[in-house]
């Protein structure tokens, strides 16, 4: 054999799998979807359909239903933005900086996972109930925030606190804040600085669905 | 006293951490206050009372465990549906990428009683596990099934994003270098998003914790054997038991605090040692 040829066939890089690992691992990753995503999907169509279209349809002419799905929502609408610029900012702040009690920050940021949701409900009654902390002044205003719309907003920003800063967090830390130095040292300003670092807020937005 | 805060050139930090803290402390921390104050209103004498109950240790015991244990599979699986739908092409990708968010999407009470249908005995999975007379539906498995379903996206969807942003010049310098493929993955890839998975797995873990609709379908809410904590605080508050409650709810926050704050700092300790 030639040395050129050598040189060649040492210098075969593998950058990718064999094909039988891709498929093994494609293989892995689909039924296990399939068996905990898959079929209760089609579960779930299956019930809500079975019956037929009819009284599917019967079912979504409840003007309960339609107004449920309108409050959702809303609260959705209000929830998603306020939680958006909390987790870019927090993101930021953590991201790219280093400062103390960083780990404790991330576990209170976390928290609102980890209690349930029935307590969640339950802390805001505790406060703005007729019985909480700030229940007789928003009764003396005469204003109503629990059993009703802000109430539901209330929760919802609540039980999704965590999700857009706890997907950017990991996202800006893997894209390192050297693009940002550069910038900075070109002479940009703050809102320069921020506006042009790559801030790919859309997956964050999609998972509050 | 040391520096609060390593230099950096960059902007912003006063204002995004000041405002970070501002709306933590309004939807957060002063909400959840009401916990301790409520629970305050036992004493010690009752809140201990509360604390070692033992219906009351063992569902802290089943949902920290069953929380564990979904969480871990969720990683390993996650990590795997995330490099396959990152790395690989195959017809349907774009319909299993969209179908990773449905556990976000559904309702968590329309999921639990769709997999206690699925899982029980004489469901369509669950009938081929009751062959080899394993019960899952109304079992502690059952929890973790409940939960897994829960808390995959979590993992997929942190670790994703992360995963495609690895550069391949580096994958291929070290595979120029002579590394082999599981060499790469170990020493160049898993490092870098290793700490996506991290936080993929204390989401994963942190809402499994607090999960409530989903599983008590599926459980069975035996006390003792397959009672989440969640349900002990929802019977109290049935009763009017309110500060019985809070002080279940407490105890649930302290112990996930900590065991997230061990978590997190994992993380935090595993990026240090990088930089060094």
């Amino acid at each position: 054999m030639s040395l050129p040829q050598q040189l060649i066939n040492n210098q075969k890089i593998t950058t990718h799998e064999s094909k039988a690992v891709t498929l093994i691992l494609i293989t892995v990753a689909l039924s296990y979807l399939l068996l905990f995503l898959g079929i209760p999907l089609f579960a779930v169509f299956y019930e809500a359909l079975g019956k037929g279209w009819a009284l599917y349809w019967a079912a979504l002419q409840d003007p309960d239903a339609w107004s449920a799905i309108e409050l959702t929502l809303i609260a959705a609408a209000i929830a998603v933005p306020a939680n958006l610029v909390f987790g870019v900012a927090a993101a930021w702040a953590i991201a790219k900086f280093e400062f103390r009690g960083k780990s404790v920050l991330i576990t209170l940021i976390d928290l609102p996972f980890a209690v349930s949701p029935v307590v969640s409900g339950l802390i805001y009654v505790l406060l703005f109930g007729a019985q909480g902390w700030f229940g007789p002044w928003l009764q003396e205003h005469d204003i109503k925030l629990i059993f009703a719309v802000p109430g539901i907003v209330l929760v919802t920003v609540f039980v999704t606190f965590p999700f857009i800063a706890r997907e950017l967090i990991p996202l800006m830390q893997a894209q390192g804040k050297d693009e940002e130095e550069a910038a900075v040292s070109l002479g940009a300003s703050g809102w320069q600085t921020f506006g042009a670092s790559p801030c790919p807020t859309s997956n964050g937005v999609c998972c509050m669905a | 006293m040391a520096q609060f805060k390593a230099h950096s050139v960059l902007p912003g930090f006063n204002l995004a951490l000041g405002f970070t803290l501002l709306y933590l402390s309004l939807i957060v921390l002063i909400p959840l206050s009401s916990l301790f104050f409520k629970t305050a209103t036992l004493g010690w004498g009752g809140f201990w009372e509360v604390a070692t109950n033992e219906r009351v240790l063992a569902s802290l015991r089943v949902t920290f465990v069953a929380s564990f244990a979904a969480a871990v599979m969720n990683a390993i699986f996650g990590l795997v549906i995330a490099w396959v739908l990152v790395r690989y092409t195959f017809p349907g990708k774009r319909l299993v990428d969209a179908l990773v968010d449905l556990p976000f999407a559904l309702p968590t009470a329309v999921a639990g009683i769709t997999l206690a249908m699925l899982y029980a005995p004489n469901g369509w999975i669950g009938h081929y596990f009751a062959e080899h007379d394993i019960k899952i539906a109304y079992t502690p498995l059952g929890i973790v099934v409940a939960l897994t379903f829960i808390g995959l996206p979590f993992v997929v969807r942190t670790v994703q994003p992360v995963l495609a942003d690895v550069e391949a010049e580096i994958e291929e310098a070290a595979a120029s270098l002579g590394a082999s493929r599981w060499d790469v993955f170990r020493r160049v890839i898993f490092p870098s998003i290793y700490p996506a998975l991290l936080t993929g797995f204390a989401l994963a873990f942190a809402r499994s914790i607090g999960e409530y609709g989903s599983v008590i379908f599926i459980a069975g809410n035996m006390p003792f054997i397959s009672e989440i904590a969640p349900l002990l605080i929802v019977a109290k508050l049935e009763q009017y038991d309110y500060a019985g409650a809070t002080a279940i709810a407490l105890l649930m926050l302290i112990i996930s605090f900590a065991l997230l704050l061990a978590i997190n700092g994992l993380q935090w300790w595993s990026n240090r040692r990088e930089i060094r």
